[in-house]
């Protein structure tokens, strides 16, 4: 009797033994995964860390102007491109009277379109690029709502398409989608690549490859 | 019962022992309980060493006693993996930052064929230098570097060799992504990562106990701009150096700050000792003109003058050894806007002395002009204030000779001129939004409208037309001081400034250039003054960060912003429209 007692108690406390060896071990494994996932996160960290600084490094200002000024037909914004309310932005022009409205035009005041439109703008704003003139000479009758621009506007309302403020509202109407065919000046429609200056482009390009290799040799070349 | 296992439990047997006395004594019973007594020893000695060696098996295998710490909690997913800290910008952009790299180092000892690792190692790092190396591998030290931040390609490259004796140790490297486009500012560390100048030395302690980043005030953006048209002064005139600032008036924060010539914060050390002087904090000069800023101020803050007073600029003034006298002398009676804006030195000092010596000293305390500025960079130079302020000192004073302050004092003391009357105390620090503003009131609100006005007076009718920009009110005041060389002041020596603010009818930033000894051009007809090299390069700055800074742009003609900037030169306000004459070309002194 006391020996069945004694075996039963035996059997439990080696049962116990054995689950919490099982544990303990199971425990340990847990724990060898944990410290293999905290290395891994540290090397993440370590790898995010060496990230935003390549960040910061590619995002420095002098390169970012570099490339804007490569590959992009974007300008430094001008004070007279802002306007004081989204209102005193003109409408686009509904399409239909914009197509007959054209010839006229161009008949009734030889002078100022003899040039083609890009010309008779390019005094207008100099520092604009041609790119977006002709859709604006359309899209601009309300041209007071530049700031700095002269009041007397709306005295022209049909030509006043040419007028210097209307060329102004040149860069904020760009997007204007008015149909272009009729527009007897083909070199506005030239890419605005070839506007860039030679000098730009032959300024040697960023390292494409192991940007990362050489940020941390900058690191390393100097000590 | 117990009798019929005395013979099978020699445990049982010890206490029931007793019962057993009463038995007669065999020899074959004594010898049964030696026996018995010699098998309990020998259990109990068994059962004790399995005992301990159970115990420390539990000890070893549940407790895990000896071994290394358990790991109980995971890493921290957003905490930096290296100790000290970053600096950004005012919008989150990085201005120096910490990289984890692995350097190299050696225990000579063990390295068995020192020719051969060395060969080996230079193969793969051919910047190291074969002769050295093998010194220091066959020297007798237990510790030498090899090489400090390996790239992760050359760690592995070394790593494959499989040199006994060498090791990798992991370190910290300070890398400042933006290089030498804030270096002044964010300073640079040393090889043990520790800050030997600027916010880096200054907040030293902060950046290692603390991870959060340290935010500055400065926008990178802004100190692109600034440094690229600063550059383009120095270059264009030939000047020995620069110095440029953009300062928001209202809270005190430094948005750009550039010295030139800079450095490399990744190699400070083998450079000229020039490139590291901030000209904005750590030097001192005599301002010149753009003091008259302070003079008027103080005058007219002193109550003993008013705009519309005149006084005899006729004939120039002679003091001791010195003749006071204009450059473009109008040799006549001046109203005070005319003497700002003619940048006239005989009329500054009548105001001076008009208001009285020891007003203009306690004003130039206010001013923060007898310590140095309170902005957060070791480089921060103390001004060379007379001492005693007699008269003849408080008439050079008047336009800014013989007292010099920092470029930091200066842009901190003009914008409390115009900002309403409150000196805010120069930060680096972005200051929260917000919180409250710092700040002491120094002249009155109606002073610093007037001085508001004077300041566009000099770039509508005055000498720095060319800071002028479409759209952004631009105001400020030209300076052009000799330089002291031995014991005179030299005539070509000089220090052209120019400290602009915009927009003059609601000053939010300003903005100052400070050219040292330009050297005048045929574009700009023989002169290097303020007003021909500071001005242009104002303007053209505030022409590229207003936008940035989203100011409105307004028209310069609208009735109500006349209205709130111009002044007649007889020092009536006017209602509508400027009445004023123009003025010859920009030659001020």
């Amino acid at each position: 009797m006391k020996g069945k007692s004694a075996l039963v108690w035996l059997g439990l406390a080696g049962a116990a033994g054995a689950v919490l060896f099982q544990t303990s071990y199971t425990v340990q494994n847990r724990e060898e995964q944990l410290a293999s996932l905290n290395r891994k996160i540290v090397a993440e960290q370590e790898a995010i860390q060496i990230l935003k600084a390549e960040w910061s490094y590619l995002n420095d200002p002098s390169r970012l102007e570099t490339l804007a000024r490569t590959h992009l037909s974007l300008r430094p914004t001008d004070a007279r491109q802002f306007v004081a309310s989204a209102d005193l932005i003109p409408m686009r022009p509904a399409p239909a009277p914009v197509v007959p409205e054209i010839p006229p035009m161009a008949g009734l005041s030889p002078l100022q379109t003899q040039g083609g439109i890009v010309k008779v703008s390019a005094p207008a704003a100099p520092p604009a690029p041609p790119v977006a003139a002709p859709a604006v000479m359309k899209s601009a009758p309300a041209a007071p709502a530049k700031v700095p621009a002269p009041p007397a506007a709306p005295a022209q309302q049909a030509p006043a398409v040419i007028e210097p403020a209307a060329a102004k509202a040149a860069p904020k109407a760009q997007p204007a989608v008015v149909k272009q065919p009729q527009q007897p000046s083909p070199q506005t429609l030239t890419p605005p690549k070839n506007l860039v200056p030679a000098s730009v482009k032959q300024q040697p390009a960023p390292p494409k490859t192991d940007s990362l290799g050489v940020m941390i040799a900058r690191l390393g070349g100097n000590r | 019962m117990s009798d019929t296992r005395l013979g099978y439990d020699p445990i049982g047997a010890v206490y029931a022992s007793a019962p057993t006395m009463s038995k007669p004594r065999s020899s074959l019973s004594v010898a049964l309980e030696q026996t018995r007594n010699r098998l309990m020893v020998t259990a109990a000695v068994v059962t004790l060493a399995f005992t301990a060696i159970g115990a420390k098996l539990v000890d070893a295998t549940l407790l895990r006693g000896g071994a290394e710490p358990r790991q109980i909690q995971a890493a921290e997913a957003h905490a930096p993996p290296v100790g000290r800290a970053d600096i950004i910008d005012r919008h989150g952009n990085l201005l120096a930052t910490s990289l984890a790299t692995a350097s190299l180092h050696a225990d000579p000892k063990v390295v068995i064929d020192a020719k051969e690792a060395a060969r080996k190692l230079v193969s793969v790092l051919p910047e190291l230098d074969y002769k050295d190396v093998y010194e220091k591998l066959s020297s007798e030290k237990r510790f030498v570097w090899i090489k400090r931040n390996l790239t992760p390609r050359q760690q592995a490259q070394v790593h494959r060799l499989g040199i006994p004796g060498l090791y990798f140790e992991r370190e910290e490297r300070r890398f400042y992504p933006a290089t030498q486009l804030a270096s002044h500012v964010v300073g640079f560390t040393g090889v043990d990562n520790n800050g030997l100048a600027g916010i880096e030395q200054q907040f030293d302690k902060r950046l290692r106990n603390d991870p959060t980043p340290l935010q500055l005030s400065i926008d990178l953006r802004l100190q692109h701009i600034l440094k690229k048209e600063v550059a383009a002064a120095v270059e264009e005139f030939r000047a020995l150096g620069a110095a440029g600032m953009v300062y928001d008036v209202n809270t005190g924060e430094v948005l750009a700050m550039v010295s030139l010539p800079d450095f490399d914060p990744h190699n400070p050390t083998d450079l000229d000792e020039n490139t590291r002087f901030n000209r904005n904090t750590l030097g001192v000069y005599e301002m010149g003109s753009t003091f008259k800023i302070f003079n008027s101020a103080m005058a007219l803050e002193s109550g003993k003058v008013r705009l519309h007073d005149s006084f005899d600029a006729t004939h120039s003034i002679q003091i001791g050894r010195f003749t006071i006298s204009d450059y473009h002398g109008k040799n006549r009676w001046l109203t005070v806007p005319e003497i700002f804006q003619h940048s006239s030195n005989i009329g500054s000092v009548r105001m001076a002395l008009t208001a009285g010596i020891p007003t203009q000293r306690a004003f130039m305390q206010k001013m923060g002009f007898m310590r140095p500025t309170p902005v957060e960079l070791p480089e921060n130079g103390w001004p060379l204030v007379p001492n005693p302020w007699r008269e003849v000192n408080a008439m050079t004073i008047s336009f800014g000779h013989g007292i010099s302050v920092s470029p930091m004092h200066t842009v901190a003391a003009a914008a409390s001129t115009i900002n309403g009357g409150i000196m805010r105390p120069a930060t680096l620090l972005k200051r929260e939004a917000g919180a409250e503003l710092p700040g002491e009131r120094v002249i009155s609100p109606q002073t610093s409208e007037a001085m508001r006005r004077l300041f566009r007076l000099v770039v509508t009718e005055g000498t720095a037309k060319a800071a002028d920009v479409q759209g952004y009110i631009v105001g400020g005041k030209t300076g052009t001081a000799d330089k002291q060389k031995g014991r005179s002041y030299s005539q070509n020596a000089r220090l052209s400034s120019f400290v602009g603010a915009f927009p003059m009818h609601d000053p939010k930033y300003m903005v100052l250039v400070m050219v040292d000894e330009p050297k005048a051009t045929a574009k700009t007809y023989g002169y290097a003054t303020g007003g021909w090299v500071a001005a242009p390069a104002v303007g053209r700055i505030i022409k590229q960060i207003g936008p940035l800074l989203g100011v409105q742009p307004v028209d310069p003609n609208a009735p109500e912003i006349i209205a709130a900037t111009a002044i007649n030169t007889n020092g009536t306000v006017p209602v509508k429209g400027s009445t004023v004459a123009s003025v010859p070309p920009p030659r001020t002194h």
